[in-house]
């Protein structure tokens, strides 16, 4: 197989910011595939968006499930089998607002999982609506005068939530970007890449990124301080200031499933038990 | 004597539901048939609870009103009892805090100064119990040392001066005749059920009736070489139990009407993904928080209808130990094999409330396999077969792709939109409706209890004192244990002869009478209790024949 195409009509608007991410990883999975990596050990869990429609478009193993919840199925297919490689496509509405409380737990716990993070700043498939990133100029639909509100820093969140590796990443930056998403993919514990993709039909903020993304390369990869000075830096309200791009924060830490032991199977070793158990309670 | 109702009463958060354990034990030891009801209050410290004990030569699955012998702990236990005391009922009481009362009184707290053994009060009444009820000695140091071993020489003394303490009374007898059973509440019951047919992963998160599952579970954990995963939400938990089920685990999750609420859009996932689930929904007091820790039968119409859309699912409604190991293994089998939703709906009178358990008396439970791919050509998650059941594959598999999906689907679980496939695949849900249906027939999924041309129905719970009542009025009980889907003929089978109908049910507006009669049978009488109470032997008995022809 020399591409992982399915048949799926790609059903996403011209130059939509998704196509970036598809063809990088893409290029990803062949290449690890060819440097013998086993592509079925690879699963691919969206919830519900424009992002989400990823997964029809690659033919790896696959969970598209619903609005905000890829991150729970994804932490216990980790558990079921640690050998599996977890990758997650959420949305911004998706995982930033209604499923947020997950990716959360998930850092906290250091579930072995990647997460893309399609930061449209708008919900797409929902017609344009504000996110928790849409910046403070963004008018809406169902918001004409502006939010009510103003944006959070998800990656500021992910840092006191316990991620063990923290980027963002520029599609458009394809080299950049591919590097991140490729360390994101090794990094062994919760990794997470917010990932400025473009929805030019809502919120289309190429020009402003085109003239605001930064390359970083951190040196002092360890460092709480720094990462979070470097994450600080853009409030994702402002547009037209330096957004910094790179990875942030990676750190080594327990994860999820070495607190867990490998499901046995034995279903003679079990009946013993069970009877065991009822022997003590009579 | 040949039965006892014991019940212990004091304030929560001081160990009255262990020494209540421990006297079923104790009576289980001697032949005994036990049932024990729990009634607490959602109060940790301080509030007032009693357990009750019964003890029968037969068996039994409910609690009797009348209380033939008393602990009272303090002033609450004797003054909230009255309505159940009677002459002849024998009371032990703690002097330090109870005055005036007829029976033995014993100074818990200077007994405890003499024999320095703080916290030990309990097992001194236990004592006095066993000399009242002329208990072996020795039975008393055997099952103290086999179920509650830890510091056991001060409790041992502590027992020793109740048993010293007290007067023999008329000794209640040894049932040489009976085999001594395993005592286990509803929730071992449940998680034994779902271990024999082949639980991976249990996945909870706490909630009053069904948080024994998790600890069950969770104890032995590690012995069984599964997972118990508590997350941060009833959300994650029904989603982390999907990623088990796609990954050809096999899953469960324990929860009530709050947490089950907030798993309802993954219900659906379930069904159009066909990803297989139980969920153990344990029934408490509604709407909302109501009251945590009482009893209800409310959520029949919420579980059955849940989630958007049209799919099949198994609902099962165990009423006693064995049907909550049976049962519960079937759902997980079927959830398998028909890759469906299936649940155990049981209500905290079950899931807490302890019963002799006969593991002979029912068949054995296995793992059972669902439709496992060949392994030939391409996999395609969502084949389409006769019987509309597709083959199961889980990943990783090599050169094959395993898609899931919550979305309307083509056969490799690619997204689509297409009317037809939309058709189709509705079909297919019908179709494996249609095939459960006529499978579950060869099960006893509707149960009858004697004879007579009047009837009581019922369901889940309940089977115990509909059983004991309709004995003792001579009728008959018909048990609906499969919900859905609807057991129509067994039914009609069962109300062969019946005249008079008369359905009994823990909620105010009788959803089991309006399901039945929604399949064309007639209901003639309802007897509704929804104050957060079981229903007692006698209270139904008086209930029923306000009502019987
Ligand atoms: C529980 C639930 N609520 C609402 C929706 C409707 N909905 C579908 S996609 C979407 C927002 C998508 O935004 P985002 O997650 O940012 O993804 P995008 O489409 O921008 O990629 C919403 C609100 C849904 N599918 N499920
Ligand atoms: S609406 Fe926006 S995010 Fe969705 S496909 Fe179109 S451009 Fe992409």
């Amino acid at each position: 197989m020399k591409d992982l195409k399915t048949y799926a009509p790609i059903e996403w608007c011209p130059g939509c910011g998704n196509f970036g991410i598809l063809s990088i990883i893409e290029e990803i999975l062949l290449e690890m595939k060819e440097n013998g990596e086993l592509i079925e050990n690879f699963i691919l869990l969206s919830g519900v968006g424009n992002h989400a429609k990823i997964v029809d478009y690659i033919h790896v193993n696959s969970f598209y499930t619903i609005h905000g919840r890829a991150v729970p199925v994804a932490e216990a297919i980790k558990l079921a089998n640690p050998d599996t490689k977890v990758i997650c496509f959420v949305g911004d509405g998706d995982g930033f607002a209604e499923g947020l409380s997950h990716l959360i737990f998930a850092a906290k716990r250091n579930a072995d999982l990647t997460i893309l993070v399609h930061d449209n700043r708008t919900y797409g498939l929902a017609t344009g609506q504000f996110t928790p990133t849409s910046q403070s100029s963004y008018r809406a639909s169902t918001m004409p005068e502006g939010a009510k509100e103003v944006s959070f820093n998800p990656l500021e969140l992910m840092m006191a939530s316990g991620a063990s590796f923290i980027a963002r990443g520029y599609p458009l930056k394809k080299e950049h970007f591919k590097s991140i998403v490729l360390e994101a993919i090794n990094h062994k514990g919760f990794s997470v890449v917010d990932v400025l993709q473009v929805c030019v039909t809502f919120n289309n903020l190429y020009e402003d990124y085109n003239n605001s993304v930064n390359e970083e390369s951190i040196k002092d990869i360890g460092n709480r301080e720094k990462a979070l000075k470097l994450i600080r830096a853009w409030n994702y309200s402002e547009t037209k200031v330096p957004i910094p791009t790179g990875i942030f924060y990676q750190e080594e830490r327990k994860r999820f499933e070495e607190f867990y032991s490998t499901l046995k199977e034995d279903g003679a070793e079990r009946s013993v038990i069970l009877d065991d158990i009822l022997e003590s309670l009579s | 004597m040949n039965t006892v109702t014991v019940q212990i009463g004091g304030k929560t958060g001081y160990g009255i539901h262990e020494a209540g354990v421990l006297v079923g034990r104790l009576f289980a030891k001697m032949g005994y048939n036990i049932y024990i009801m729990e009634d607490y209050p959602s109060i940790i410290k301080g509030g007032y609870e009693f357990i009750k004990i019964r003890a029968a030569k037969e068996k039994i699955g409910a609690h009797k009103d009348h209380i033939d012998l008393l602990l009272a702990m303090n002033q609450d236990a004797i003054s909230r009892s009255k309505d159940n005391i009677s002459k002849e009922t024998k009371i032990i009481y703690n002097s330090d805090k109870v005055d005036n009362e007829e029976g033995l009184g014993l100074p818990l707290k200077s007994i405890i100064k003499e024999e320095s053994t703080s916290g030990k009060e309990l097992y001194i009444m236990i004592g006095a119990l066993a000399k009242t009820l002329d208990l072996q000695w020795d039975l008393v140091d055997e099952v103290l040392k086999k179920h509650d071993g830890k510091d056991l020489e001060n409790k041992l003394k502590a027992v020793k001066r109740g048993y010293e303490s007290a007067e023999k009374g008329e000794p209640l007898k040894n049932q040489e005749d009976n085999k001594v059973l395993p005592v286990i509440n509803g929730s071992h019951a449940i998680s034994i059920g779902l271990l024999k047919a082949g639980l991976n992963a249990l996945v909870g998160y706490p909630m009053t009736p069904t948080s024994p599952v998790l600890e069950f579970m969770a104890k032995y954990e590690k012995d069984l070489g599964i997972h118990v995963v508590l997350p941060e939400s009833e959300i994650a938990v029904i989603m982390m139990a999907l990623g088990y089920s796609y990954m050809g685990k096999r899953s469960a999750v324990a929860t009530s009407g709050g947490g089950f609420s907030l798993m309802v859009e993954a219900i659906g996932l379930a069904a159009q993904a066909e990803l297989p689930i139980v969920v153990v929904m344990g029934q408490r007091s509604g709407p909302s928080t109501g009251m945590p820790t009482y009893t209800a039968q409310t959520d029949l119409n919420f579980v059955q209808y849940a989630s958007q859309g049209e799919f099949p699912r198994l609902i099962v409604a165990p009423g006693d130990a064995e049907e909550g190991v049976y049962w519960s293994g079937i759902a997980l089998n079927k959830a398998w094999e028909y890759q469906i939703p299936a649940f155990v709906l049981t209500d905290k009178t079950h899931c807490l409330g302890y019963y002799s358990y006969d593991e002979k008396s029912i068949p054995k439970v296995k793992v059972e396999e669902g439709l496992l791919w060949d392994g030939k050509g391409t996999y395609k998650r969502y084949a389409k077969t006769e019987g509309g059941i597709s083959p199961l594959a889980f990943p990783p598999l090599k050169d094959q792709v395993v898609k899931a999906t919550g979305y309307v689907h083509d056969e490799a679980g690619i997204t689509t939109e297409n009317p037809d496939i939309a058709k189709g695949i509705a079909d297919k849900r019908s179709k494996k409706k249609l095939k459960l249906i006529e499978d579950m027939k060869s099960y006893e999924t509707v149960k009858t209890y004697g004879e007579g041309k009047t009837a009581l129905l019922c369901w889940g719970s309940n089977k115990g004192v509909c059983m004991e009542a309709s004995k003792l009025l001579g009728i008959k009980t018909i048990q609906v244990v499969m919900i859905s889907p609807f057991p129509k003929e067994a039914l009609a089978k069962a109300l062969e002869g019946v005249e008079q109908l008369i359905d009994v049910e823990c909620n105010s507006e009788g959803q089991l009478a309006i399901l039945v009669k929604q399949y064309g049978f007639k209901v003639d009488e309802t007897v509704l209790k929804y104050d957060g109470r079981s229903i007692s032997v006698e209270n139904l008995v008086e209930e029923v024949k306000k009502v019987i022809k």
